[in-house]
């Protein structure tokens, strides 16, 4: 599922959005605030803050089916990666400090392209969050075009 | 405490992209980007569907979903709990929905991709604030438009009697009634949209032109619906910023259209008269949210005020003023001027510096041969409209219009001909040189 081009494309300043489905709920919303990408298996980890996403946390579970979307707001570049959660843990000090490092980079980033106030410091991170583990059992092209929708094929 | 509905406008924006979350029937969940999402009452929202087949195959298995909503200004994020209604293929909401998202994808180079297939309604059923640590502000608020002051900006229009105080009037009221400092008036004209008036820019740009439908005005024409962008890409705004030249301008024979270089938001309003779209009122400003939907309304007041007083205008004069040019004096006095007057687009230049083409350009050429000629120095309207040399429109010449946009692009380039309004239907010719006129043809 996930090729070099994708491991990288996640490594960058993309948007993160999962979404979580309770029996009989709506589906919930949280955003991600850094991934780390597995190198050796179709796995990642998602820091997410249960303070501001109280509702998609507590739907949070192993086994539970989970789907991720991230964007490139650059280039509209998006992709939606979907599976199973592995593992659910709170996150440590080294993914408490990727997260923080990912808010500084993409704030930057969206406040260069205009897209947020330059300085906003509209993201925040509580030292409350989990990292969710994802195995990945399929990719779908999101961004716009004629390939919306479609699987991702892997690139060799 | 739990927002209403309305009070999340600057959600409504299109500046940070919403999300919506659907889920199948088996639990499996889906997650995508919105376009556009947009308020329809107190208690419906439309979502647009361009590329959403999963989120439809979704709903209608699950009804149920989780639409994500960013504040454009203090990036405040807003969970909607939502329940599918139905969907609509055409109507205003439609039409009005798609022109934003063409203009919107036509201004990051995506003219045409993002197609708009249907709107998807919901009932809105919760709204949860998603926590925050920090209160974000943007710039101070911009006074916002009251009806009191868009009554004062249509009254001040209402009493001019001719195109270029109409014109006048209204951009400069939109200024001091509403704080919208930049803006421009564009009359259609044999299928392209000609600046007449313009306000708060540096260069005037009387005379510069678009393309029907060609980008966020050109649209607003085509569609016949307000265009209204908040958060300008800076891509976009570096294509706009480009610089031309005087030099281009000889080169091109094509005046540039104002620009403001910094802008983040630009409204476009269509003028209609009768149903039938006969310019557009456009406006930007370097602030970002600049014009929500009380401006909306305030410049759709205003436009349609100013076309139909431009449309009445132009139908009195076309009866008005005598037939007969009386006023004559002795050409000549004043350094020479070259003139060149190229018959294959009606183009026309002073010394080498181009001034204006088209029936603009036409009737110019046709003032000064008379003018040099005969020693006229007066014209009616009536009887430029009647002399067949011109081969102005049959139907619907503009003339007034034309002739205003003529008279402001010599006065904006200070060339030593001007023309001078006299009075209603006439004007005079004032030539401070010895025009020496040349036809260049092919």
């Amino acid at each position: 599922m996930l090729d070099d081009r994708l491991r990288r494309f996640l490594r960058g300043p993309v948007m993160q959005v999962l979404c979580v489905a309770g029996a009989g709920a709506p589906p919930r919303i949280g955003r991600g605030m850094g991934l780390i990408v597995a190198d050796d298996r179709d796995r990642i980890d998602i820091v997410i803050s249960r303070w501001q996403w109280p509702g998609a946390c507590a739907l949070l579970a192993d086994g539970v089916p989970l789907a991720l979307t991230v964007c490139e707001v650059r280039t509209y570049e998006a992709y939606q990666l979907k599976g199973r959660i592995a593992l659910l843990r709170m996150a440590d000090g080294d993914q408490l400090d990727l997260a923080r490092r990912y808010i500084d980079e993409t704030g930057r980033m969206l406040a260069s392209i205009g897209v947020l106030p330059e300085g906003s410091g509209a993201w925040t991170m509580q030292p409350d969050a989990l990292v969710v583990s994802l195995d990945v059992h399929a990719v779908f092209v999101q961004t716009p075009g004629d390939s919306a929708g479609k699987a991702r094929q892997v690139q060799p | 405490m739990t927002p209403a509905l309305r009070e999340l406008s600057a959600c409504f924006e299109g500046i940070i992209p919403a999300l919506v979350a659907t889920a199948a029937a088996d639990g499996t969940p889906n997650v995508s980007y919105l376009s556009q999402v947009t308020l329809i009452d107190d208690d419906h929202i439309g979502l647009t569907n361009q590329f959403l087949t999963k989120t439809s195959a979704n709903l209608a298995e699950n009804p149920q979903a989780t639409v994500l909503l960013v504040d454009g200004c203090t990036c405040a994020q807003y969970l909607l709990g939502v329940r599918y209604v139905r969907y609509e293929e055409s109507g205003a909401l439609f039409e009005r929905m798609a022109a934003q998202i063409e203009a919107g994808s036509a201004l990051v180079g995506m003219a045409g991709i993002m197609r708009l297939r249907r709107i998807d309604v919901f009932r809105v059923d919760s709204i949860e604030t998603v926590p925050f640590t920090v209160s974000l502000t943007d710039a101070p608020p911009r006074r916002r438009a009251s009806l009191e002051a868009v009554a004062r900006v249509v009254q001040a229009i209402g009493v001019q009697a001719d195109v270029g105080s109409i014109v006048d009037a209204t951009l400069r009221g939109l200024e001091a009634e509403l704080d919208i400092g930049h803006s421009l008036i564009l009359q259609l004209m044999h299928e392209r949209l000609v600046t007449v008036g313009s306000h708060g820019y540096p260069a005037g740009g009387i005379g510069s032109e678009v393309a029907v439908a060609e980008g966020l005005i050109g649209i607003a024409d085509k569609s016949a619906q307000v265009i209204r962008i908040n958060e300008l890409s800076r891509a976009f705004r570096f294509s706009q910023a480009v610089s031309g030249s005087a030099d281009d301008e000889n080169r091109s024979r094509s005046i540039r259209l104002p620009g403001l270089p910094d802008a983040l938001s630009q409204i476009a309003v269509p003028m209609l008269v009768h149903g039938q779209v006969q310019g557009v009122l456009f406006a930007e400003s370097a602030r970002r949210m600049a014009f929500d939907r009380d401006d909306e309304a305030a410049l759709v007041l205003v436009a349609s005020q100013a076309a139909a007083a431009i449309w009445l205008a132009e139908s009195l004069v076309a009866d008005d003023g005598a037939a007969t040019t009386p006023a004559s004096a002795q050409a000549g006095g004043g350094p020479g001027l070259k003139v060149q007057y190229y018959r294959v687009d009606d183009s026309i230049f002073f010394d080498g510096d181009y001034v204006i083409k088209g029936i603009a350009g036409r009737l110019l050429y046709y003032m000064l041969e008379q003018y040099v000629t005969a020693g006229t120095v007066e014209f009616s309207n009536r009887a430029l409209r009647l002399d067949t040399s011109l081969r102005l429109p049959e139907f619907k010449t503009n003339l007034e219009t034309r002739l205003l946009l003529l008279r402001r692009r010599l006065d904006e380039k200070q060339f030593p001909v001007r023309l001078i309004q006299l009075g209603r239907g006439r004007l005079g010719i004032d030539c401070r040189c010895t025009p020496e006129l040349s036809v260049i043809e092919g």
